[in-house]
Formats: C-alpha cells, sequence, structure tokens
C-alpha cells in the first residue's frame, strides 16, 4: 500500500452560493385519494422482475472478460498480482498502471485458466491506467469476450456499483474472482501531497470514490453498474491523509476511452510519458502581497497574516494584519505551507478567493494576483 | 419534537412537545387522512402519485421485505461464551434445530464442555459441547433451558451464485450487551473458495464461501443467510490486513452450510470429525493449450488411493463428475468431505506411446486426516450421545415404514440371480435367501437354533455362517426395542449410503460382534446395514423401497449378486419358522 | 415531507421479499436523500492546537514538543462533518473535532458560507459536541421516530470528511438497536473520519442518527473500525433531547454508581459486587441485594441496568429500590464521574 498522504478535493471547484431555501428539502405535497383498484394493484409482489437484485446475472456477464494479472513485485508493498478487463478481442486488457507491471515476465490468466504472455503496451501514471497485449501463443489467441467501456458520466453519489477482482491473490487459475459492491461516495480528484509522492502522480484528476473497501490485487478489476456496464477500472490503493482511510477508487470509463483507442490504434508499444514533477508548475512566481506570520513554535504554524504589502493586491482585496487565512480558493489553509503550496498552484492574473477569519466573523475577499520577483 | 421541521423550515428549537407516534413529521392537514388509509388498506400506497412517490414506495416496501426478514432471522443467532458465564472472549452461533442445537466455530467453542449462549430474547441458556469438527472449524451445541427454541432451516450452498445478496448475523467484538445480534448485508463474492492457513491463523477453509458483508472478531461462528433467510454458511474467517487492524476489509469466509451437512450427523454423535485426505500430493500443471491441469505428483503406498490404482503422473479430470483444473479445486472438493467417504477420480494416464491418454476411474474411500485434539482426548460426552442414541431408537420404534421390500429384477443379473430373505419380526428371526435360482440356499436363524437348506438337502449352518446370521439378527433385534436382545446400539454418526446421508448406529452383541445400521435421517427406517462375510470382508446392503443391494463396503463395486431382503410381519415369520422346522 | 409508518408497512404481508430487491428504488432514493439532506450537513474545521502524529514520538525531542501521541490511534487531518439542528444555527458535531483542541472552530454550510463556530457543551459519553454559529433561516433534519429505527433498515451515511462540494455517500443497513449501553444505534455503512459527525439517513429522507465515533467500549473511537463495517449513530431523538443542556454550556458525563452485577443470576440483578466508595457503597448497598428498580422503573436483566445508567449522567441523583432478604429499601445515590474524567 501507498502511504503518500493524498487528499481529497472536489471535481467542481466551484462552491455553490445559492441562498439557503433555494437547496432545502421541497415543501411537503398535498395527498389525493386513492382508488381501491390502484391499492389492489400495489398489492401484487413488489418488484418487477427486471428490479429484481440484478447482480448475479451481471456478474455472470463480466467473469469471461475479467482476468488475473501477474507482473514482478511483492516489494515495498506493491502486489506482484492485479486484476483486469479485456476491452478489445485483439488481446489488450485494461489494468490499473503499477510499477509491478514493469517486467518481461508480465503474464494474464484468463477466465477459463490459460496463462498468456502480455507486454506492457500503454501506461499513464498520471492517468493511473496501463493497457496491455496478449501475445498469441501457438496456434493465435483464443476467443476472447471484451467488456466495452461505458458512459461515466452520469454516475452520481449514491449510485450501486459492484467491483470483480482477486483481492489477496486468493484464487488462481480458472477460479471466479471476487465480485464486492457498494455505492458511489463521491466523484472527484485525488492530490498528491505529504511526503512520498515518489511512486504517486501528483494528481489524479478525476476518480470515482466509492465505499468498497479496496485490496492488494483488487487493482485494475472493472467497476459496474449493477446492470453490468463498465463504468471504471479500480484504482490502486492510496491512503488520503484527510481521513486517514484508504481511498477505495476507482478511474471512470470517460478519462479512459481514449486511452484505450490509442492504445488499441497503436503499431508498437506507445512509451510511458514522462512524469510531471510535483510543483513543476511553481515556475511562475506570483505575489499576493501577503507575509504571514512565521513563527517556529509549532512545526507547522496556521496562516495568520503579519503584514500587508502596501499597495499590494492583498491590500486591494482589503485583507488585514492578523486575519487567518482560512481558505485560498477551494483549498482549506491549516498552516503556512499550505498557503505557500496553494499561492504556488497559481499564475500571475490569476483570481483567487480568500476566506478569511477576522476577530469572530469570517469574510471573502478575491484578488487578483501580481507577478512575483525572482 | 415534530414542530422540529415546519415547512418554512423557520427556527423551532428546542422541542416543546413529547413525542407521539402518530405525530411523528406528518403535517399536521393530512395526517389523519394518512392514518385512515395506513390502518385499512396498504400504507405503502398512500403516496404513490408521480414518480419520485412511486419509488419511494418501492423503496421502503422493499425495505420492508428485509426489515421483516431480520426480525425473523434476528432470535434464531446465537451470542456464544465459553464457559458459565458470559463476557471474556466468545463468538456466535445459531440455532438449527427448535430442541436447541446451535452450530458455531470449534475456534469459539474449544473444548469447553459448558458454555453459555445469549439470545435476542436477551436472556442466556447454559449450552453443552456435543460434537466438534476441528478440521471444518465447526462446532455443535446443545441449549436447555427451553422446549422450543427459534430454528432455521439448513440452506443449500451449491446453488448460491456470486453476486446474490446475503446476511451475516453475529456478535462482533462482542457488542451485544442485550444479545441482540448485528446483522450485516452485502454479496456472494466468490463460492467453492479453499482458503489455506495465513496470517497468524491456522485455520484452513475448504469449500467456504466467500463474502463482502463485513464479518468482524465475534462473528465467528455466525451465521450467512441468504436473502430468503435460509442459513448457507458459518462465518469464521476474516480477511485482515495488519496495517488495518484486526478489522473487516469486505473479504470474509464462510464454511458452507453443504460441507457442514457432511459432518452433521458425526458432530450430533458427539464425535471429533474427520476430514479427509487422499495420501497424494498434486501440483498445478498447464497443458499444451495453456489451460491448467492437476497432475499427482507424490502419492503414498498406504494411501486407499494407491490401493485402488491412483498412481504418480495422473492427471486428475474430476472428482465425483465434478470438474478439477486447479489444485484449489481438488482440495476444495475434498476438503468437504468426511474421512471414509468412497469417491471417484477420474483420471488420465498418458499413455506409454506418448499418444494420448487412457481414462479411468478409480474409486477409494477417503484417508482420514487427523486434526485438532490428539486421537483420544476427546470422546463423546455419555450422558448426550445416550440422549441422541435414545432419540433415534424411539423415532425408529414409532417410525412407518413399508415393511416389505420386492424383487427387482433390473438388478437381478443373468446366472448370478440371488434371492435373500431377511425376516425380522421383533428381529430376532432372520431367513436368508442366498445363490442362484438353481441353487438356492436357504438359511435360517431364531437366535438359539438355526439351519440351512440347499438343493442337496437339510443341515445345520455352519459356524461361520452361524456367526453371521447371529450377528445381524442381535443387532436388529436391538433395533426393534427386543428385550432380549444382547446387542447394544450406540449412535456413531453419518454415513454416507446410496447418494445420501443416513444415521449409523453401531451395534455390538454379547459375543463382540459388530454391525452397523443405517437409518433414514428423517423418516428414522432401516436404510441399511454392514457386516462381515466369512472371509471377514464387509458388505453393504442399501435398503431401497422394493429393492436391497449388496455392495462391496470398501469400494462401493455392486456385487455380482444383487439380493432381495423382505422384512415380513411377525405372525408370518413366526409360521414360516415353524414350518421350516 | 412524508414519512411512511413503517411499523405499518411491517404488518403487510410478506410481499416484498428481500431475495427480489428493488434495486432500481433503492439507489433512486439514495441518490435522492444524499441531494436532500446535502443541505443539513455541514464542513467543521479545526484549526490550530495539537499537532499530532499517528503513532509514537520517533525522536525525545518529539516527545518533548508535547505532541500529541498515542501509539495505535489514528486520528485525520481532514475536515469533520456536523447537521445543523436548529434553524438558528445550533449544530451538532463530535468529539473528533476537538481531540487537538483546536484555537479556532469554522463551519461552512453547503452554500459555502463560512462561520466561526462557538463551542456550547459536549456529552464524553456520547462524544457529542454542540456548536454554534451566527446563522439563520437554516434547514433542520426530521428525526426518524426511535421505534421505526429497527434492524434491516438501509441506512445512508453521509460526511464532508473528504471535502468536496457534495457530501461522500456510503451506504449500509442498521446492524443493531441499543448499542453501548443503549446510546447508541449501530450501522454496517463506512462510517469513518470521512462522515463523523455527519447524518444517518433513511430511505425516506428522515434522519436515523448523527455517526460519532464512539469505540466498542464507548470510549473514542480510532481510524481503523472506519470500513469494518461497524459504525455507531447516536438516535437523533437522544440528540434532540439532550441538546438542550448541551447548549446551556454543559458538560456531561458518564455517571458510575459502582456495583457488578451477577451476569448468571436467574432472579434479577442481583448484585456479585459494590465498589469500596462509590456512590452504591455509600448509599448502603452491599453484595447480594436484588436491585428492583431505578427511578422506579424496573431493572430485571444486567442489561437494562446497564441501559438505565447509560441514559444518565454524573451527578444526577437517583432512587433504587433493592431487597435484601425478606427486606425492601428505598435508596438514593448520586452517580459519580468515571475515574481518570
Amino acid at each position: 500500500m501507498r502511504r503518500a498522504g493524498l487528499s481529497f478535493d472536489a471535481e467542481d471547484t466551484q462552491r455553490s452560493h445559492r441562498a439557503p431555501s433555494a437547496s432545502s428539502a421541497p415543501p411537503p405535497r398535498a395527498l389525493r385519494p386513492i382508488s381501491l383498484l390502484t391499492l389492489l394493484l400495489l398489492l401484487l409482489p413488489a418488484a418487477r422482475a427486471d428490479d429484481a437484485w440484478p447482480l448475479p446475472q451481471a456478474a455472470e456477464r463480466a467473469f469471461p472478460s475479467v482476468v488475473k494479472v501477474y507482473g514482478a513485485g511483492g516489494f515495498q508493498g506493491v502486489p506482484a498480482y492485479g486484476t483486469g478487463v479485456i476491452v478489445d478481442e485483439r488481446g489488450f486488457v485494461l489494468t490499473a498502471w503499477s510499477i509491478a507491471l514493469r517486467t518481461e515476465a508480465l503474464k494474464v490468466v484468463t477466465h477459463d485458466g490459460r496463462r498468456l504472455r502480455a507486454t506492457l503496451w500503454r501506461s499513464d501514471p498520471g492517468l493511473g491506467a496501463a493497457l496491455l497485449r496478449l501475445e498469441p501463443p501457438q496456434g493465435g489467441l483464443p476467443s476472447l469476450q471484451p467488456l466495452r467501456l461505458a458512459d461515466s458520466t452520469g454516475l452520481a453519489p449514491g449510485d450501486a456499483v459492484f467491483t470483480i477482482g482477486n483481492p489477496f491473490g486468493i484464487i488462481y487459475g480458472d477460479e471466479r474472482p471476487a465480485v464486492a459492491w457498494g455505492v458511489v461516495t463521491a466523484i472527484g480528484s485525488l492530490r498528491a501531497g505529504g511526503v512520498d509522492v515518489a511512486r504517486l502522480p501528483e494528481r489524479l484528476e478525476r476518480v470515482i470514490v466509492t465505499d468498497i473497501p479496496g485490496n492488494p490485487g483488487s487493482q485494475g478489476g472493472p467497476l459496474l453498474t449493477r446492470d453490468g456496464r463498465l463504468v471504471g477500472i479500480v484504482g490502486r490503493l492510496v491512503e488520503s491523509r484527510a481521513t486517514n482511510t484508504i481511498v477505495n477508487h476507482a478511474l471512470p470509463a470517460a478519462d479512459l476511452v481514449e486511452f484505450v483507442r490509442g492504445g488499441v490504434a497503436a503499431e508498437r508499444p506507445i512509451p510511458e510519458p514522462p512524469r510531471v514533477a510535483p510543483r513543476a508548475r511553481a515556475g511562475a512566481a506570483v505575489e499576493s502581497g501577503l507575509r504571514l506570520q512565521r513563527v517556529h513554535l509549532a512545526r507547522s504554524p496556521m496562516a495568520y497574516v503579519e503584514a500587508v504589502v502596501r499597495g499590494s493586491p492583498a491590500e486591494a482585496a482589503g485583507v488585514r494584519p492578523d486575519d487567518l487565512v482560512f481558505r485560498l480558493g477551494e483549498r482549506t489553509i491549516r498552516s503556512c505551507r499550505d498557503f505557500d503550496e496553494a499561492l504556488a498552484a497559481h499564475r500571475p492574473g490569476d483570481t483567487v478567493r480568500l476566506v478569511l477569519k477576522r476577530g469572530d466573523a469570517m469574510r471573502e475577499v478575491t484578488l487578483t494576483l501580481a507577478a512575483g520577483g525572482p | 419534537m415534530s414542530a422540529l421541521r415546519s415547512s418554512s423550515g423557520a427556527a423551532c428549537w428546542p422541542p416543546t412537545a413529547p413525542p407521539t407516534r402518530t405525530r411523528w413529521h406528518t403535517p399536521p392537514v393530512t395526517r389523519r387522512r394518512v392514518l385512515a388509509l395506513a390502518l385499512l388498506l396498504a400504507p405503502a400506497a398512500a403516496f404513490a402519485q408521480d414518480d419520485g412517490d412511486e419509488v419511494l414506495r418501492r423503496a421502503l416496501a422493499t425495505e420492508a421485505g428485509q426489515v421483516a426478514l431480520v426480525a425473523r432471522l434476528a432470535p434464531t443467532v446465537a451470542a456464544v461464551f465459553p464457559g458459565e458465564q458470559p463476557g471474556g472472549g466468545g463468538g456466535s452461533g445459531v440455532v438449527i434445530d427448535p430442541r436447541g442445537l446451535v452450530l458455531t466455530n470449534f475456534h469459539v467453542s474449544g473444548l469447553n464442555r459448558v458454555l453459555t449462549v445469549g439470545l435476542n430474547d436477551g436472556r442466556t441458556y447454559r449450552a453443552r459441547l456435543l460434537g466438534i469438527d476441528p478440521g471444518g472449524d465447526i462446532a455443535l451445541l446443545v441449549l436447555t433451558g427451553r422446549a422450543d427454541f427459534p430454528a432455521v432451516p439448513l440452506g443449500d450452498s451449491d446453488a448460491v451464485r456470486p453476486g446474490e445478496r446475503v446476511f451475516a448475523m453475529g456478535n462482533p467484538f462482542l457488542l451485544a450487551e442485550d444479545y441482540s445480534p448485528t446483522v450485516t448485508q452485502g454479496v456472494v463474492s466468490g463460492i467453492h473458495r479453499y482458503r489455506d492457513a495465513t496470517g497468524g491463523s491456522d485455520l484452513v477453509y475448504g469449500d467456504a464461501i466467500q463474502i463482502d458483508a463485513s464479518i468482524n472478531p465475534g462473528n465467528s461462528g455466525g451465521p450467512l443467510f441468504d436473502a430468503r433467510g435460509r442459513l448457507i454458511g458459518i462465518n469464521g474467517l476474516g480477511g485482515f490486513r495488519p496495517d488495518r487492524g484486526r478489522v473487516n476489509v469486505g473479504v470474509g469466509f464462510a464454511a458452507s452450510i453443504n460441507q457442514i451437512k457432511n459432518f452433521l450427523l458425526d458432530l450430533r454423535a458427539g464425535r471429533q470429525c474427520q476430514h479427509a485426505t487422499m495420501n497424494a500430493t498434486v501440483r498445478d500443471q498447464e497443458d499444451e493449450q495453456g489451460r491448467p491441469r492437476v497432475v499427482v505428483d507424490a502419492i503414498t503406498r498406504e494411501a486407499k488411493a494407491f490401493a485402488a490404482g491412483l498412481r504418480l503422473g495422473d492427471i486428475v479430470r474430476r472428482l465425483d463428475g465434478r470438474p478439477v483444473g486447479t489444485q484449489n479445486q481438488l482440495l476444495t472438493l475434498v476438503s468437504r468431505l468426511p474421512a471414509g467417504r468412497r469417491v471417484t477420480l477420474s483420471v488420465a494416464r498418458p499413455r506409454e506411446d506418448g499418444q494420448g491418454f487412457h481414462e479411468r476411474d478409480v474409486t477409494f474411500r477417503l484417508d482420514p486426516l487427523w486434526s485438532g485434539p490428539a486421537q483420544g482426548e476427546w470422546q463423546p460426552d455419555p450422558e448426550l450421545l445416550a440422549a441422541e442414541t435414545r432419540l433415534i431408537l424411539e423415532a425408529h420404534r414409532q417410525g412407518e415404514w413399508p415393511r416389505e421390500w420386492r424383487r427387482d429384477e433390473s438388478i437381478a443379473r443373468p446366472g448370478g440371480a440371488v434371492e435373500r430373505r431377511v425376516t425380522h419380526a421383533r428381529g430376532r428371526l432372520l431367513r436368508v435367501e442366498r445363490g442362484p435360482a438353481d441353487a438356492r440356499v436357504v438359511e435360517v436363524w431364531d437366535g438359539k437354533r438355526g439351519f440351512a437348506r440347499t438343493p442337496d438337502g437339510e443341515g445345520p449352518l455352519t459356524p461361520g455362517r452361524r456367526d453371521v446370521l447371529a450377528g445381524t439378527a442381535e443387532a436388529l433385534a436391538a433395533l426393534a426395542g427386543d428385550p432380549e436382545a444382547t446387542a447394544t446400539l450406540t449412535f456413531t454418526g453419518g454415513e454416507w449410503l446410496d447418494g445420501r446421508a443416513v444415521l449409523r448406529l453401531e451395534a455390538r452383541d454379547r459375543a463382540g460382534r459388530r454391525r452397523l445400521l443405517y437409518l433414514d435421517p428423517e423418516t428414522h427406517a432401516l436404510a441399511g446395514l454392514a457386516y462381515p462375510e466369512e472371509k471377514g470382508a464387509w458388505v453393504e446392503e442399501v435398503h431401497r423401497p422394493g429393492v436391497i443391494l449388496r455392495l462391496d463396503h470398501e469400494t462401493g463395486a455392486l456385487l455380482e449378486k444383487a439380493d432381495e431382503v423382505r422384512v415380513e410381519p411377525g405372525p408370518q415369520a413366526s409360521e414360516l419358522f415353524e414350518r421350516v422346522e | 415531507m412524508r414519512a411512511l409508518p413503517l411499523l405499518l408497512l411491517l404488518a403487510l404481508p410478506t410481499l416484498a421479499r428481500a431475495d427480489d430487491l428493488d434495486a432500481a428504488a433503492v439507489e433512486a432514493r439514495v441518490r435522492q436523500v444524499a441531494r436532500d439532506l446535502a443541505p443539513l450537513v455541514v464542513e467543521v474545521e479545526a484549526l490550530g492546537g495539537l499537532d499530532e502524529r499517528f503513532d509514537a514520538p520517533e525522536t525525545e525531542e518529539e516527545a518533548r514538543e508535547g505532541i500529541l501521541t498515542k501509539a495505535g490511534f489514528k486520528q485525520a487531518h481532514g475536515p469533520t462533518t456536523g447537521v445543523i439542528l436548529s434553524s438558528d444555527g445550533l449544530i451538532a458535531t463530535t468529539t473528533f473535532a476537538l481531540h487537538r483542541e483546536p484555537r479556532h472552530l469554522i463551519v461552512t454550510l453547503h452554500d459555502g458560507r463560512s462561520f466561526v463556530a462557538r463551542l456550547l457543551g459536549r456529552d464524553e459519553a456520547r462524544a457529542l459536541v454542540i456548536l454554534k454559529i451566527d446563522a439563520k433561516d437554516l434547514p433542520v433534519p426530521r428525526a426518524a421516530p426511535p421505534a421505526e429505527v429497527v434492524p434491516g433498515r438501509f441506512a445512508v451515511a453521509l460526511g464532508r470528511g473528504l471535502g468536496g462540494r457534495s457530501p461522500g455517500v456510503s451506504l449500509g443497513i442498521v446492524s443493531a438497536v441499543g448499542r453501548v449501553g443503549g446510546r447508541a444505534l449501530q450501522s454496517s455503512a463506512a462510517i469513518s473520519p470521512a462522515n463523523y459527525g455527519g447524518p444517518l439517513a433513511g430511505l425516506d429522507g428522515s434522519v436515523l442518527g448523527l455517526l460519532v465515533p464512539l469505540a466498542l467500549d464507548g470510549g473514542m473511537a480510532s481510524v481503523d473500525l472506519y470500513d469494518s463495517g461497524i459504525g455507531f449513530a447516536l438516535p437523533l431523538a437522544d440528540v434532540l433531547a439532550i441538546a438542550p443542556r448541551l447548549a446551556r454550556g454543559e458538560v456531561l458525563r458518564p455517571g458510575v454508581l459502582g456495583v457488578s452485577p451477577d451476569l448468571t443470576a436467574k432472579d434479577g440483578v442481583r448484585l456479585a459486587s459494590v465498589a469500596a466508595g462509590s456512590p452504591a457503597a455509600a448509599a448502603g448497598l452491599r453484595e447480594g441485594d436484588l436491585l428492583l428498580t431505578i427511578d422506579g422503573e424496573p431493572v430485571t436483566t444486567p442489561w437494562e441496568l446497564r441501559r438505565a445508567l447509560a441514559r444518565r449522567h454524573a451527578g444526577d441523583e437517583v432512587t433504587l429500590e433493592v431487597r435484601r432478604g425478606a427486606e425492601a429499601r428505598t435508596v438514593k445515590a448520586r452517580l459519580a464521574a468515571k475515574e481518570g474524567e
């Protein structure tokens, strides 16, 4: 498991500013009399056949497309085994990106227990996905049953979903991987933080968070709606620093379509894109005109304003000494370091929202960042 | 408190009115109508107007089904504490019989002869340990203190499908101060799982059901129900991760109820159940197409499988008709069976010329795989065992079942057809007809005297035949309740006979002769016998309605002679004896 | 809002079976409930206060710095959650928000407005905290009637611990009621720092309870339980009943009587022991006494005794009716605070 300390923030960075009444629950409705006939009809069995619990059938349909993936590893907590989904009958398997896939000895076991060699065909740590290509054995590839990526854009928190995978590597050969179900918890992005980002992309822009516990070996398996549509690929284990829990998540199918299409169309393996170094975007210095108290009593002091530079954006916005910076943009500022990081993500000319605590009141200001000195 | 949410959302706090059932959150204007409809007709219908209301109605109706199911099952779930009082460690259990039989895990009960069981009526009951299955991690308790306990029927775990909804119930972390169980729901993640001992646990689970419903320490021994409330397994093994403490991570295992059924009668008989081994090891291999297969890579000369013809290098294709592709699958199939169960392995042996395979079937009884307390350390509680035996005998003697078997020509082989009549009115009188029709031998034994009539004439029974007949007659007499019978009967567990589980009673008469009597577990009618022939080889008789089959006790092979038995009512039997005398 | 009398639904013939769960309807309601209740669910940020680490300090220097440590006790760095209780800004959250003794508590509503929150009072036995913000016209929850909160109902847990605009959703069922001395209901929904302080809602949009980090023994939970499928919530009706005391600034602590019942006694609550110096000893109770009532309410099992005491707090006076031999007597005792508190 990676203990890189991720934090989670919203996909949509614009908080709603509607009046509270607009977002409260709808008013009560009046009741209309109900006919006896309606009532009798309602006494018929409550659920129609197509509403009945659909997972067994959906899982049955998906099983032939789910494969076991074996790479190199077992070191640094990275499991050597995982799960994948056949997305193209010409032998392409979609799975979660892992360092364990970088091996000549990559193997894939199909649902009927056939063990096939595979090549890492395309990978993108920033996306979190990898595409494998099965090497045809003597006599050619067996007939494969792909599962197509479905439209994931309509998913919302509360939607019932399930995964198929091989947690803890319990099964092998032609045994069927494990089904687990839950609901979509949130749609959002994962942002790297903390100390150990070496093995993580800086940010996974969009993930489907679920309440299905992820375990070693689950990664790369399909995330399916209750009727069996492939809406995502289970991501690798990441832990949230905000909640100190594992963020069980999947990569949305919508973001994988191009990745798969490009990979399938390619003549030869596509080299991995270079890593975006964390804070690469911090190159262009910005100036807010706001100076924080950097006392070192605690390891990471809160972002109190010590001074405001005359004529600066901060002064224009009305920031005052002794204000406590609570938010910059959407990011909660718990420390001076948070402030520096949040500011570094911006460019001169950006307009940012600051939420300040002044005395016993909160106030919100907007300021337009200037170019900073060297 | 209903004022908390007025329609305008205005401040209505703190609450002013005490809560009453009918006033809760129903807007005053409509309250009366709702109640009227609700009480008169189906309350769920009251709001079926637009789509949103229809969805709400459906959701609440389906939820009500789930609530009703949980309410029905909760009284059968037990909090199990080893020892004389609740507290300390413990686990869960489930009542499977109204007279208070409780299934739990062996790792919960241990070898504690006395346990305390809490039910959701808030009461505790004294329980005694009846039988143990250390290899399957199962124990059977019997409760006292009530005549009719709420119990659940056993389901069929082989009919379970991945993705199916399940409910796990039990007492995780011993949270239930009032013994009301915790219920969690999830789905079946996988079936027929083989889970080897890992992570500091020495528990091996064969033929387990993998679930994502959360189970935690304390859930052990508790029931896994399908969505219809049928018992499909006993939760016993959690997947835990060291970095997350000993709590659920969505990977749990339950011993399948079908495996438990294979041992249930042994448990009732107070035994330490023995799981099975082939005394051979196998390894996973790939065939030329990269498909998995299983090959025997070691076998001991002492193995019954070896005696039956299994050899190194044999490829195991099927066990009792079930396909075997991986070692896990074979282990799963074997681990759910008790020692002594006859199995048929379908194997392929590469031809010497390398062209293709010899396909053959090998049938043998599985060897025992001892686990748990050392042999002899566990003994059935004599009092409980006597009570179980008594229950079975009483049921048999009160039973109504056909006492006539007719000859079935279909199994009478030409030339080898033999008629065999066994008469045991009150058990004592035995008449046996053996041999082909043209060389019929009739033997009669009344407990003291006997004779044989052959085509050549009449004479006394040979001492060997006399012993064979006398032993069986004594056993049957004891079963029938003959006060003069010298054999004592003991319930010794279950046996697999003619494709089903039967009760096995062991009879030993004063002369030390041993017989096995098999009874149908439902009707308690005689379902078969086993006894030694003169030369010592054991014969197994299967009594089907109208038919008796004689099998080789070891291999189950149908003997050349297919016999018929008729059990006749008493008066007729005495007449018969008088006539032959 | 509509509330269906669930108990009446139960009276329906068993038309709805759990095996043909109407998954579409349940899913639609979970989505709807998450949307409808979002305005009730607020983010609570605790700023300043003690720094903390997950494990023991690595160096002596760290130990001297006063870093809050507790080996194996994981906490979290993100925001926690609260539920609006009154339209004028009373907010319920949990002691989880306070464990670092923060200098500032800031509540952010669903519409994005932030407020400085004042800490009014707390109930240590329930890990419940009441905050106040200066806001008006806030939406308030509809509490599920306690009698309708029964095992097997679906339970939707909402929280803001993950950040983001809409609360995170997890789904489970009501696993049991009357846990932790009768203080909490238990749910299998994933309950963790991602939603401590958030609501546990029914499919009908009523609030069953307030998610709390209660540990199994009634203390404060560690993060380790987070997807154990075991989580606790205070029945919202209880929260509303206790909130006025907390709003007046009270700090409530568990009350201790100082008796241990004999768990094997069949004739009622017989005292196996009476702790020396305890309120029970001061009231003259002795080992072997049969405890009949507390404040006139019969107690017949150890569980009923525990539940009766769990409803009371340190400092509360109780009237006990006991029988010793043939003699019945009535005594009064004032419950003490748990040692160490």
